[in-house]
């Protein structure tokens, strides 16, 4: 008896964890990694389909010496990272709120926080196109109220260079879910750090300076960057409601690949790579701020 | 006396500025549901009025019409979405366990290789499977959608599983064997029930993750496969001029799903679930 239990603990002990892993990396692995090797090759002129078969970098060499690469990326980087500093900002704020709450106040801050986390990007685009587009429900009250005249009198937030539209749908998006993680961040960490900082004297402003921001630093830091990864990829908002030509990098790039000449494809490749080279970096980053996470709880 | 005074105003105010600010978030973002739902109720609507002239429901009957592919698309998205749900959480079982309850080299790699589905857009991972799934015969299917799914459900899924084993002690398994009880017995017996909480957390999460996927659909069922995502980037995504009753009555179809969700997890999901970077 005492043999078999201990077969068993010694067969799960030697294969654990490669059997266990297995699954995850058949999918994870092949696909993820899989698709993403496909469009690596492509990008690298290695597409059969239509006869390429020369391994060559001309077409990063292309999208490199378009200069509308460097307005799409400026574009993209400029709706990456401003909503998320103005969502970041919010969030720390409105979590330390809503932690101070009782009560049923408490409760239903909790549920509406987080109802924008549960619904599609496309409903976010809609509410923003139907209630604050220049024929929006808003400009529909003004111009009743006749504070304006006709449509192009309301602010142009669609469709424009100043991606007002996007960074709206963003911060409706973004804001409940960064201010759920730093609050979750905020319960965990627990309110003893601060009490002893009260007792030891310090006031209201230096514990939040000095107490609660360190403490809940490492949760901002990773879901800020896990928002600027998004909002860097992100593909049916600034589709929607983003600028016309040129638009974001991954809109430019699905453009290019669903151009019906095939010769398109690999400069597409060439550009998605691009991005992913990117959050690959961002991936670093956020797992490193994750560690720090880890070794401060202890 | 004075500096009590000043105190108290600041404080008051404090309390004022902090109501406020709640007010506008919450306020925008619900303000927008008032104009979706006018807008679904309306049959025309002219430039400048605040209200409609003229309401009915045709956009509600065109929607669950035959005509409107709305049902089949329900359908779809949630067979879909459950499949994906049943899938994710037998292939998170194995490797949620090694992740929560092993130590291992290179244990960090392996962490990031399963959390890059995440970070790496989907639109880099979908435009390269799509040619690979093509030459396989699974683009345009329900299968190859479902298997694509899996690639942004797993990480979150096997990270809240993973989490709920680390404060798992297996020596509650160990007692069941030692008492004669075959593996599989001790799992439906013992595991299971332990892991409970986290599982009901990690399925809703795979549901909601993959009714609200839209990018992997609109690539790999390359519009064939209609989810109702899919059907209102149709309309919405389309040109400057869409139907507005039509796609107000779709959004709000689009959101009860995840507002049922959190009705349903309120009392389940606890908080701290929140903090592994959703």
């Amino acid at each position: 008896m005492n043999e078999r239990i201990n077969n068993i603990r010694l067969f799960l002990k030697k294969y654990a964890i490669p059997i266990g892993l297995l699954p995850i990396f058949m999918i994870v692995g092949v696909l993820f990694w899989g698709g993403l090797t496909g469009a690596i090759l492509q990008s690298l002129g290695w597409f059969p389909a239509i006869g390429l078969r020369e391994i060559t970098l001309k077409y990063y060499r292309e999208i490199f010496l378009d200069t509308d690469l460097w307005s799409s990326s400026g574009y993209t980087l400029y709706i990456a990272i401003i909503p998320t500093i103005l969502a970041t900002c919010i969030s720390i704020l409105l979590a330390i709120i809503i932690n101070d709450l009782n009560g049923n106040m408490k409760k239903i801050s909790n549920f509406i926080i987080k109802i924008p986390i549960m619904i599609p990007y496309l409903v976010g685009i809609y509410m923003v196109i139907v209630m604050y587009g220049q024929s929006g429900w808003i400009a529909r009250i003004m111009a009743s109220l006749g504070l304006i005249k006709c449509t192009s009198q309301f602010p142009e937030i669609l469709y424009s260079n100043s991606a007002i539209g996007i960074i709206m749908v963003y911060l409706w998006k973004q804001v409940p879910f960064m201010t759920t993680i730093i609050r979750s961040n905020l319960i965990s960490v627990g309110r003893d750090y601060e009490q002893v900082a009260q007792t030891l004297g310090a006031n209201n402003s230096q514990i939040f300076r000095y107490v609660t921001i360190p403490l809940i630093i490492p949760g901002i830091l990773s879901s800020s960057l896990l928002v600027f990864a998004f909002n860097f990829g992100s593909f049916e908002t600034p589709f929607i409601v983003g600028r016309y030509y040129p638009n974001t990098l991954p809109v430019e790039a699905y453009k290019l690949y669903s151009n019906i000449d095939l010769c398109y494809r690999p400069k597409a490749m060439a550009m998605v790579i691009l991005i992913s080279i990117l959050s690959t970096i961002i991936l670093y980053y956020y797992e490193k701020s994750i560690e720090k996470f880890k070794y401060i709880k202890k | 006396m004075d500096r009590e005074n000043v105190n108290y105003v600041v404080n008051i105010t404090k309390k004022i500025l902090k109501k406020v600010m709640l007010f506008i978030v919450f306020l925008y973002i619900l303000s927008a549901i008032i104009p979706i739902v006018v807008w679904s109720f309306t049959r025309s609507w002219f430039w400048p009025s605040a209200f409609p002239q003229i309401w009915d429901n045709h956009a509600w009957q065109y929607v669950f019409s035959n005509v409107s592919k709305v049902p089949q698309a329900i359908a779809n998205t949630i067979i879909i979405a459950l499949i994906v749900m049943i899938l994710s959480i037998l292939i998170s079982l194995p490797s949620a366990r090694v992740m929560g309850l092993y130590k291992f080299k290179g244990k960090k790699i392996v962490e990031m290789l399963l959390l890059a589905p995440v970070i790496i857009p989907p639109m880099a991972v979908g435009l390269g499977l799509t040619t690979i799934f093509i030459k396989i015969g699974l683009s345009d299917t329900m299968q190859g959608v479902i298997i694509a799914h899996l690639i942004p459900t797993l990480p979150y899924v096997n990270r809240i599983i993973s989490s709920t084993y680390e404060t798992f002690d297996t020596r509650y398994e160990e007692q069941g064997i030692m008492l004669g009880a075959s593996s599989f017995k001790v799992f439906i017996n013992v595991t299971f029930p332990i892991l409970l909480p986290g599982l009901i957390t990690a399925a809703l999460f795979g549901f909601v993750i993959s009714l609200n996927e839209f990018v992997m659909t609109f690539l790999i069922g390359g519009g064939r496969i209609i989810t109702l995502p899919v059907l209102l980037f149709g309309f919405v995504g389309g040109t400057s001029s869409f139907d507005y009753p039509i796609a107000s009555a779709m959004t709000i179809l689009l959101s009860i799903p995840g507002i049922i969700f959190l009705f349903a997890t309120e009392r389940i999901i606890k908080e701290e679930y929140f903090s592994m970077g959703f």
